[in-house]
């Protein structure tokens, strides 16, 4: 399993600041040439996929999302990933992005195509339970709490909201060592799935997600009275 | 030395607003970065991609800077989905309630 790094890390928090200083376009064509260049080289698709991500991540964050961006973003992010993984199925951070982007970024003119959108959380669930499986191969780590709660969003927002499958995975998420995750820019993301899963009240073992969240960012701001 | 393999230090993620810190601080060195980056980060260990963000600042960009926006700026919690963000994202996905598209 490929660990997530400082410089995943790095990265994501530089085209952050970069996009709010107004010149993330750049760095991000920049990335794109590289990738373009390198196609055969499936690690140059990181910080290109990693650098969308970050604006995709800005979009919704501050001034709601642009669809027509959010529809070209979406489409890059997966390509990118995509091509990642084909090359290196291992990679952590590839994987749980590409679950997560298609569980929680698809851009809503894609209701248009319902087929499509039942695709997408296919192979949503598909990623989830490859990278479930690789988990157990590999030393356990932090963040792949984050893998079992973002399962869980899917197998809960799936037609069969299988309440003994999410109970399942949130046992696996919170039975295991909770040191704190040091990457302080992609634990925003980590974090989301703990974050929607406290949101739904009819989903058990509140108490130890909320354990596990803490545990897992402390320090980290807040999400709601009563989350954290 | 590129971002996919560069090995940051510890203190990395932090250099790029020492730098920026520097240059609000130190009208000279404000100068040189933006006249000479490459004499200006000689010592900083940066990778490509923070080169590639500080080599594109102009003196609009510098003028605009100061601590408190800085601090702005590289606060990755403000990244964070709020709990009004998370709300969003789940509206969202319920656009494509299954039931909703049959």
């Amino acid at each position: 399993m490929v660990p997530i790094t400082r410089a995943d890390d790095e990265l994501f928090s530089t085209v952050i600041a970069a996009a709010r200083l107004g010149r993330a376009q750049k760095i991000v064509a920049r990335l794109s040439d590289r990738y373009g260049q390198e196609w055969g080289v499936p690690m140059a698709a990181l910080p290109y996929a990693l650098s969308m991500v970050a604006l995709m991540q800005l979009d919704l964050t501050s001034d709601g999302l642009d669809e027509k961006k959010s529809v070209y973003n979406y489409g890059e992010i997966i390509e990118s990933l995509g091509d990642l993984l084909y090359g290196v199925p291992e990679h952590w951070l590839a994987r749980y992005l590409r679950i997560r982007t298609r569980t929680m970024m698809m851009p809503p003119s894609h209701a248009e195509y319902p087929e499509f959108v039942v695709e997408e959380r296919a192979r949503a669930a598909k990623d989830a339970d490859e990278l479930i499986a690789r988990q157990a191969g590999a030393e356990w780590q932090p963040w792949f709490a984050s893998t079992y709660l973002l399962a869980a969003r899917v197998a809960w927002e799936s037609e069969e909201r299988d309440l003994d499958r999410v109970r399942g995975l949130v046992a696996e998420a919170t039975s295991r060592p909770a040191a704190p995750i040091e990457f302080p820019a992609l634990g925003s993301l980590l974090r989301e799935p703990f974050i929607w899963y406290l949101g739904q009240p009819e989903l058990p073992d509140h108490e130890a997600v909320s354990r596990t969240l803490a545990a897992l960012f402390a320090g980290r701001r807040p999400v709601s009275a009563g989350v954290e | 030395m590129t971002a996919a393999d560069s090995i940051p230090t510890e203190d990395g993620q932090n250099q790029i607003k020492e730098v920026l810190e520097r240059a609000i601080a130190d009208a000279d060195f404000g100068r040189q970065l933006l006249d000479d980056p490459d004499t200006a980060l000689e010592g900083y260990e940066l990778s490509e991609v923070q080169l590639l963000l500080l080599r594109s600042l102009d003196e609009e960009d510098l003028a605009k800077l100061t601590p408190e926006n800085l601090d702005a700026y590289f606060a990755v919690d403000s990244a964070v989905y709020t709990p009004e963000d998370s709300a969003m994202v789940q509206t969202g996905y319920e656009l494509y309630d299954t039931d909703e598209l049959d």
